[in-house]
């Protein structure tokens, strides 16, 4: 059985740069893992808590993953995942236009990403053995137009249970 | 159906496709996008913006908009009509206090340019309830009838239990596919 450490870490900019509407904060309040072939919850981030959280199944272990982001007015996000940021090999990478953003509101955006087909299938799917002791980072960049507006960034490692 | 199984039956591999989700508030709007996505539907807030829920398969892209339907949020549903390609418009079948109110934010919207010909599909929600009235009085109320620039229809459904949906999503994947193909 193998589960699923998580060290959370996030990085925001001084709001004071952002040209968009007064008291406007972008701040991803959840990230949240599911899978989609069944809805199965997966993991849940707790973005203003320390330390690691521990989920009990390693998600690429499934076919289909859902990911739900929950944010405080936002636009323009990108993500990025990456194994070894020394390295900068990213893994996916894909980004979302939100357009227009009511002021104070609050916004999701879920997104399900059907993943490669298994190596045995011939295709691109890392196994869990090739991942452990090695760092994921999730990175979500926000963006106004060309303007970065900020950053928050998620870190995971599986490990043996 | 779930919405992957929709995304696989589109037909517009090089291409996204948008459908907007609107309607008043409390008339299940969100209920609609969580059931669709096999979520858990006991525990839903009123949305105070948007929901996006986006599924990509290689090239081909599903976007589906949920927008807030608090009388406040309303005049901001314009900002979002741009590149729809399917207008779900849900209504609370109980709620027949606020039939005209529904019933004259439709009308505004059938008259912006942006969704000009757009394919409408009315969701008849919580078909569940006791109180709840028939299609085709919503239908009465709505003037349905008189839509005439554009593929409609009205579907009952319970966003709680899902009955209905299917059917309704599937006539929205029709119409999709067909205006990809040249149609209305």
């Amino acid at each position: 059985m193998v589960d699923v450490a998580i060290q959370h870490a996030t990085q925001r900019l001084n709001d004071s740069c952002i040209t968009i509407p007064d008291e406007t904060v972008i701040e991803i309040t959840d990230l949240i893992l599911r899978n989609a072939d069944t809805g199965q919850f997966l993991w849940k981030s707790l973005y203003k808590s320390d330390g690691h959280q521990v989920a009990t199944r390693p998600i690429n272990d499934f076919n289909i993953v859902q990911r739900v982001l929950v944010d405080d007015v936002a636009s323009r996000p990108s993500f990025e995942i990456a194994t070894d940021r020394k390295k900068s090999i990213c893994l996916e990478e894909w980004a979302f236009r939100f357009g227009f953003v009511m002021p104070k509101s609050v916004n999701s955006w879920q997104s399900v990403v059907v993943s490669a087909e298994t190596k045995d299938g011939d295709g691109k799917r890392e196994t869990i053995d090739s991942l452990k002791g090695v760092d994921f980072v999730i990175d979500t960049l926000f963006y106004d137009g060309k303007t970065f507006l900020s950053k928050t960034c998620f870190r995971f490692r599986y490990v043996e249970s | 159906m779930g919405l992957l199984a929709l995304l696989k039956k589109l037909n517009r591999a090089d291409k996204e496709s948008r459908i907007l989700v609107l309607g008043l508030d409390n008339s299940g709007k969100t209920t609609v996008l969580k059931q669709l996505g096999g979520e858990d539907v006991s525990r839903v807030t009123p949305t105070q913006g948007f929901n996006v829920k986006s599924l990509t398969k290689s090239s081909m892209q599903l976007n589906v908009w949920d927008i807030g339907g608090q009388k406040t949020i309303r005049p901001y549903w314009r900002n979002y009509l741009d590149h729809t390609d399917a207008l779900i418009y849900v209504i609370d079948s109980s709620d027949q206090k606020r039939m005209h109110e529904t019933s004259a934010e439709l009308d505004l919207l059938l008259d912006e340019d942006k969704l000009k010909g757009v394919p409408l599909l009315v969701l008849a929600n919580k078909q569940d309830l006791l109180n709840s009235i028939s299609p085709e009085e919503i239908s009465n109320e709505l003037k349905l009838k008189s839509i005439c620039n554009r593929p409609w229809t009205i579907r009952p459904c319970s966003a709680r239990d899902g009955e209905g949906l299917t059917d309704g999503m599937e006539w929205v994947i029709t119409q999709i596919n067909e205006k990809g193909m040249g149609g209305l």
